[in-house]
């Protein structure tokens, strides 16, 4: 047993708002071993980053921390003076937040920043305090640490701002650096990044790393041991490879489940039913009870649930965890495969380009192009679903939004039913405006909150039928709220009432309001739970059986493109690079950029040590696009000529076509 | 006879148009919900009952009765006389003036005169009052206890109406609303016990005494201070009434559809703002004072002309202080905007001012609040300023601001004069401060991301 360096016991914190205080952290008990990577997954709400500020002393001022013991080095953290927990904090247990771009003060160089991490706790010279912050900024990966000492927040990257938080926080060479969803506000490929760029300090530094986060690929990655957060008490730990191995709690089983990929295609996803309990109300045994399948009377017997060994090191709370192992998993429900596609259009789109003006000065002169979308062709088929994935920034979102002509098309043909509706004026589009719809990724904004549902559901179908009367509109409006599995009674309810999944039922309802053919989902689910998710994809499924939808799925999550999509178009920096049938894009990727996204997936299936290809994280500007191929500044296979020549489609197979150098047509 | 002047039809129109939209929510279940908080929240009932009290003193004091006034043989003269209804009922504080200045609850003036008494001697004294503590034969040894003697005897009236007021509610209502929702009643009723408390007290107490004093011609300072409700009232709400469409149209303009429209409202409102609003306004009222010099028969009495100067001085500050709020609208629309609700409703091809209407205009109308109650306390200051160079309300208009103006002077004065400024500061601050009180309410309850 390697030394404990930080070890949790029964931490309870309480939020005391209103009535009943909420009991966010319930018991948690933990040990943090030197040089060891802990992960705390959980789905949010859970209480992950609360415990996490609660080690540290960070809560906000309605909290309270109401028993339990942080022991590091033997010393209770809870116990100290708050003059010695400062040296503590930030010197031997740092911490980096979700979000880099509200984390740095924007008026301050990034290494006037750094210094001052390194100058609060160590009065020394200013020549030796700018050479350790060089040293800091070289080692977090950033080049140029020289030139990059006197830049300012805005003018890196989103990954490289997390490299400087990291830097930040390493200033002072912790021994735990506490990282709470390091990379959820980054691309896949910058995260592969910053992830690599911790196990690699971790090495260097010996230091322990405590990861909290939702996602179980990034667990798979890095974790030494896991802890699963439900709420607000932890249900199982285990070491990775035996947790990714033998899920044993019920509830990290059915997260598993929930997560969607290739195998699973042809299945309804297993979602969990009802929701998080209200963690302000009195427990009495298990946690889990209401949503778990396994569910006996024991459950509830005791007031709380005892830890059960399931092997050395591998612990659940779980009366029933024997069992469980022997119970048959049950026939996954096939999805009922029968396609009713009525004979409805395909959406074709030629060469379709959306520039931004870039004006200037006094009387507005175009000085130059933003060029979002830059000649774009592919087709949609009825009845089908095509993917449209690439890092954020690469127009996807304008090019679903141009579509439904929220944005307007600069040229280009969209060839639906017949028409080029690209060419029609506000007016005569009108009529299209029921075959397309569009879902936004954040069900929080995406509902006015001043109005009840009911009058968001009826909007779309008064607009475009204004001759419907109420009777007919409130009926349609019922009908919907069941499709998408809620009650009508909720037709008098305002938007917040709802959770993040019940509301992009809502948004999905909404849409189908005028009966639509086409729908541009634009990362419907990336602000959900992996569980919520699985809800939403489901309906999303059996919505597209139904009625023969075919969606555009805006999305940068593999794993649901491998679930939901037919058809999969890799986009980088307004141009699509690559489009095949999803087979032959997860499968054999063949553009150099398609390949390294799927490899910087991280994932739990595949055996550990594959060659990551690393992409540079240095995404150029779509209003200055480097010439020739787009690709070419941060490819891996560069040739001379990817500077000069812009690459052509090519068909690698009937469905296959990538547009890369590599390739030579037939 | 009854006589309208045009701010008279301006106050019934508004009294009249809120009641019907009151009437209208009341019907709509989803609309009326925010309101019933709103009635459940003890600071909005008690300020709500306040401001109905200086509402219905301004609706009084707008119903105008003429009659021809009598003269001291009997008969009625030719010369007409406008009385409003609250005139009518505030006759003894109307008619007892005295000569000049005297203290709150005073039996003297405020200041010694040369006096001759009966047996011919001069004599350097404070004379005594024609109407305040007249009645008392020994003031300085008792006009402690009379004081107190009619402020329980009002105390004691104010008591009974109430009783009687509620023993007639609880009648005609049957007890059953008083027993169902108790809170809101309950403080309401309260609150009027406190209100009726209060006139009870002052009734009894203002046919003998100068409650707050006389002024520099012994006009009572109460009075002077009850009459500028109204003149209070119409500046802050009709000078909102004309700024808000301006401001929201413009504002919303602005921010939706950018562009050309964005450039010429812009520009509208930075040049309007970069003028002096004092000049603007001096500029319209003298125009509007030659005006109604050249053409006296449209203005007869000097009622007519010092109400269509507060009507203009409304309009005018109306039209120049709509900048404020268009600005932050603008700045708001431009954010709305980009949403995604508005951009699914336009995906949904709802048209673009159902999209104002609907989207935009609800969600930034916690600014519209905000900014009308900053306002109108500012709006109620302004006409003070403007009174002081001249350009405010008539000089023959009774307001707070033309009281705060001459009492420039007596704060100068040695000893000094403190009871009209002090008059119009109580009035002037329990009402808006009623109206922040109940604006917050307001919003709060109008904002779904409150409530539970």
């Amino acid at each position: 047993m390697p030394e404990v360096l930080l070890s949790v016991q029964s931490l309870k914190t309480q939020f005391n708002t209103g009535e009943k205080p909420i009991k966010a952290v319930d018991g948690i008990s933990f040990d943090i071993a030197k040089g060891e990577t802990f992960a705390l997954v959980g789905e949010s709400g859970c209480g992950k980053s609360v415990s996490a500020l609660s080690v540290l002393r960070l809560l906000p001022s309605n909290a309270q921390i109401t028993a339990g013991k942080v022991l590091y080095g033997g010393v209770d953290l809870l116990r100290m003076a708050e003059r010695d927990m400062r040296d503590i904090r930030g010197a031997r247990i740092s911490m980096i937040f979700q979000d880099p771009m509200t984390s740095l003060n924007p008026v301050m160089a990034i290494g006037e920043q750094i210094a001052e991490a390194v100058l609060s706790y160590k009065v020394q010279s200013p020549h030796l305090v700018k050479k350790k912050v060089i040293q800091l900024i070289k080692q977090v990966g950033i080049p140029d640490a020289e030139e990059h000492y006197e830049s300012y927040p805005h003018q890196l990257s989103g990954g490289m701002r997390q490299r400087v938080m990291i830097a930040m926080a390493l200033a002072n060479e912790p021994d735990l650096l506490i990282a709470d969803e390091p990379t959820t506000a980054l691309d896949v490929t910058i995260q592969a990044q910053i992830l690599e760029l911790l196990k690699d300090l971790q090495r260097e530094l010996g230091m322990s790393l405590w990861i909290i986060t939702h996602d179980l690929g990034i667990v798979a990655d890095i974790a030494d041991k896991v802890a699963v957060m439900y709420a607000g008490q932890l249900v199982e730990i285990a070491p990775r490879d035996e947790f990714f191995g033998h899920p044993a709690h019920p509830y990290s089983q059915r997260l598993f489940a929930a997560v969607p990929n290739m195998a699973k295609r042809n299945e309804v996803l297993e979602t969990l039913p009802g929701g998080v309990p209200q963690l302000s109300e009195i427990f009495s045994g298990c946690r889990f009870y209401e949503r778990c399948a396994y569910k006996e009377e024991a459950c509830l017997e005791m007031s709380e649930i005892q830890w059960q060994t399931v092997s050395q090191q591998h612990e659940v709370r779980c009366v029933n965890v024997n069992k469980l192992t022997t119970i048959e998993k049950s026939e996954p429900e096939p999805v009922n495969l029968q396609v009713t596609a009525k004979q409805k259009s395909t959406l074709r789109v030629k060469d379709l380009e959306v520039y931004f003006p870039i004006k200037k000065g006094l009387l507005k002169r175009t000085v130059g192009q933003v060029k979002a979308v830059d000649g774009v062709s592919f087709e949609l088929h009825a009845g089908t679903t095509m993917a449209l994935v690439g890092e954020s920034g690469c127009g996807k979102t304008t090019l679903g939004k141009a579509l439904v002509r929220l944005l307007p098309v600069t040229s280009g043909e969209v060839e639906y039913e017949g028409r080029d509706i690209a060419k029609l004026t506000e007016q005569e589009f009108r009529p299209y405006r029921e075959q397309l719809q569009i879902i936004f990724q954040d069900p929080f904004s995406s509902m006015n909150p001043r109005m009840i549902v009911g009058d968001i559901l009826e909007e779309g179908l008064r607009a475009l039928n204004p001759r419907l009367d109420d009777k007919a509109v409130a009926e349609r409006c019922d009908a919907l709220l069941g499709k998408v599995g809620l009650s009508a009674d909720v037709r008098l309810r305002y938007p917040h009432e709802f959770s993040g999944g019940q509301r992009q039922r809502l948004c999905v309802a909404r849409a189908l309001a005028v009966s639509p053919s086409v729908i541009v989902c634009d990362e419907p689910t990336s602000a959900l739970d992996v569980s919520v998710q699985a809800q939403v994809l489901n309906l999303l499924k059996s919505l597209q059986q139904e009625h023969g939808l075919s969606y555009l799925f805006i999305t940068h999550d593999l794993s649901v493109v491998s679930y939901l999509a037919d058809t999969v178009a890799v986009m980088y920096l307004g141009r699509i690079i690559e489009t095949g049938t999803v087979e032959d894009i997860l499968s054999h990727p063949a553009h150099p950029y398609t390949k390294a996204l799927i490899d910087a997936v991280p994932s739990w299936d595949e055996t550990s040590g594959k060659e990551v290809i690393k992409l540079p994280d240095n995404m150029p500007s779509p209003s200055n696009p480097p010439t020739g191929c787009h690709f070419h500044t941060r490819c891996a296979e560069v040739m001379s000529q990817c500077s000069q020549v812009k690459p052509d489609s090519i068909a690698l197979s009937k469905s296959h076509q990538v547009a890369c150098l590599l390739f030579k047509s037939e | 006879m009854l006589t309208l002047l045009w701010t008279d039809i301006a106050v019934f129109a508004l009294v009249f148009g809120s009641a019907l939209a009151a009437w209208k929510t009341s019907k709509k279940e989803h609309a009326a919900r925010p309101w019933k908080k709103v009635f459940e929240s003890k600071v909005g009932v008690v300020s709500l009952t306040v401001l109905l009290v200086f509402i219905l003193i301004g609706v009084l004091d707008s119903t105008r009765i003429q009659q021809n006034k009598e003269l001291a043989s009997g008969e009625r003269s030719d010369y007409t006389e406008t009385l409003s209804l609250l005139d009518i009922m505030l006759t003894p504080l109307r008619v007892n003036t005295e000569k000049t200045y005297s203290e709150p609850f005073a039996h003297t003036l405020y200041a010694k005169e040369m006096t001759v008494n009966e047996s011919g001697d001069t004599q350097w004294i404070y004379p005594r009052l024609v109407y305040g503590g007249a009645h008392l034969f020994q003031p300085v040894e008792e006009r402690g206890g009379d004081i107190l003697a009619k402020v329980f005897k009002g105390l004691s009236y104010g008591l009974l109406t109430w009783l009687v007021l509620m023993l007639m509610l609880l009648f005609i209502t049957k007890a059953s609303c008083y027993l169902k929702k108790p809170s809101g009643i309950r403080v309401c009723s309260l609150t009027l016990l406190a209100i009726f408390l209060i006139l009870g007290a002052l009734s009894a107490l203002a046919p003998y005494y100068h409650i707050l004093g006389t002024d520099k011609v012994g006009e009572d300072v109460l009075y002077q201070a009850v009459k500028s409700i109204r003149t209070g009232l119409v500046i802050g709400v009709l000078t909102t009434i004309v700024m808000l469409p301006i401001a929201i149209t413009l504002g919303l303009m602005a921010g939706f559809f950018r562009g050309w429209v964005d450039d010429v409202i812009q520009y509208l409102y930075t040049t309007l703002s970069s003028i002096p609003g004092v000049l603007l306004i001096a500029a319209a009222i003298l125009m509007a004072q030659v005006y109604m010099a050249n053409n006296p028969e449209l203005f007869t009495t000097i009622e007519d002309r010092a109400d269509m100067r507060l009507l203009l001085l409304c309009m005018i500050l109306g039209v120049t202080s709509w900048t404020g709020l268009c600005r932050l609208l603008r700045a708001e629309t431009l954010k709305i905007r980009e949403m995604d609700y508005v951009l699914s409703a336009r995906a949904l091809g709802v048209g673009q001012v159902q999209i104002l209407k609907r989207h935009v205009l609800p969600n930034v109308m916690h600014l519209v609040v905000i900014t009308m109650v900053l306002d109108f306390s500012g709006l109620v200051l302004a006409e003070a300023v403007l009174s002081y160079i001249n350009i405010g309300v008539d000089p023959s208009t009774y307001s707070w601001g033309n009281m705060i103006n001459t009492s420039r002077l007596e704060m100068a004065r040695e000893p000094i004069v403190w009871w009209s400024l002090t008059a119009a500061f109580i009035f002037m601050f329990t009402l808006v401060l009623a109206a922040n009180l109940f604006a917050d309410v307001v919003r709060d309850a109008f904002d779904p991301r409150f409530n539970k």
